[in-house]
């Protein structure tokens, strides 16, 4: 304001501008901006708004998919590997910390990890109690942990890019 | 001509088998019948497993982990949802902020 009014033709549009704001008009219009900025800020917590999309959680579901389903095609003939289970749910486990981590705002994908998990677990422990799977078995059970993922995914694609 | 899971739940000797044929395949119509993806891949998959079960190609204990599938799944689709509607109202407020609140106190 002090720069505009030391340029003799600006300071003309300052004063002008200094008239509008005394209106009794832009007042209230202020002060419906003041009261529409608090409400929505307000709203964005009040509504639970969803975390933005997340590269990290995209890579994290995307990488995790392939290395499940090359698991599971191990369950038709080979030995179970319990080294190479413990790793991927190291990996399921840290994926579900990362998304946890987040908060309330990411509570729907933490959920969706957490079934994945449960999902995971009960086709192992199925691998492990029951013996070898068949190819109709592995190929459902391939099937829905894939679904699983994948609805996963898309989620995180639902949500909208932090610009 | 009646699918094999039909036969098969039909031939079970438990006197509520045709009760629980009926209720089956009215589940799995509405379901294929769905307009919703998810919904209808899910009947799909669900007579897919009874078929199976009836051939023999699966075991009961199979069958029912495929079931257990299917919840998780749904419970999964439901979060997906709610996602997809929180998504869009955080568009609206993050638009009315943008373009409405800054774009007023820009022309003030």
């Amino acid at each position: 304001m002090i720069i505009l009014l030391s340029d003799p033709g600006k300071a003309k549009l300052s004063r002008e501008t200094v008239r509008n704001l005394t209106e009794p008009k832009t007042h209230a219009c202020l002060a419906l901006v003041a009261i529409l900025t608090a409400f929505l800020s307000g709203c964005s917590s009040f509504l639970g708004l969803p975390s933005y999309y997340d590269l990290t959680t995209y890579k994290n579901l995307t990488d995790l998919k392939p290395e499940v389903h090359a698991l599971y095609d191990t369950f038709l003939n080979d030995t179970v590997d319990q080294a190479r289970i413990a790793a991927i749910r190291l990996k399921l486990a840290q994926a579900y910390e990362y998304e946890n981590g987040k908060g309330q705002k990411n509570a729907e994908t933490t959920e969706q990890l957490q079934i994945i998990q449960r999902m995971f677990e009960r086709h192992v422990d199925d691998r492990i109690t029951s013996g070898k799977w068949t190819v109709a078995h592995l190929n459902n059970e391939k099937n829905n942990i894939g679904e699983a993922f994948d609805i996963a995914i898309s989620t995180e694609r639902l949500k909208n890019k932090n610009e | 001509m009646a699918a094999d899971w039909e036969d098969f739940v039909s031939n079970l000797k438990d006197g509520a088998a045709g009760l629980l044929k009926t209720e089956l395949s009215g589940l799995i119509t509405n379901a294929k019948g769905d307009s919703d993806a998810f919904i209808k891949r899910q009947g799909e998959k669900l007579e897919l497993y009874l078929n199976q079960l009836a051939n023999g190609q699966i075991t009961k204990e199979q069958f029912q982990g495929y079931v257990c599938d299917i919840r998780d799944l749904t419970e999964m689709h439901a979060l997906k949802m709610s996602v997809a509607g929180k998504a869009s109202a955080q568009r609206l407020v993050d638009g009315v902020i943008k373009l409405v609140i800054n774009g007023l106190i820009a022309m003030v």
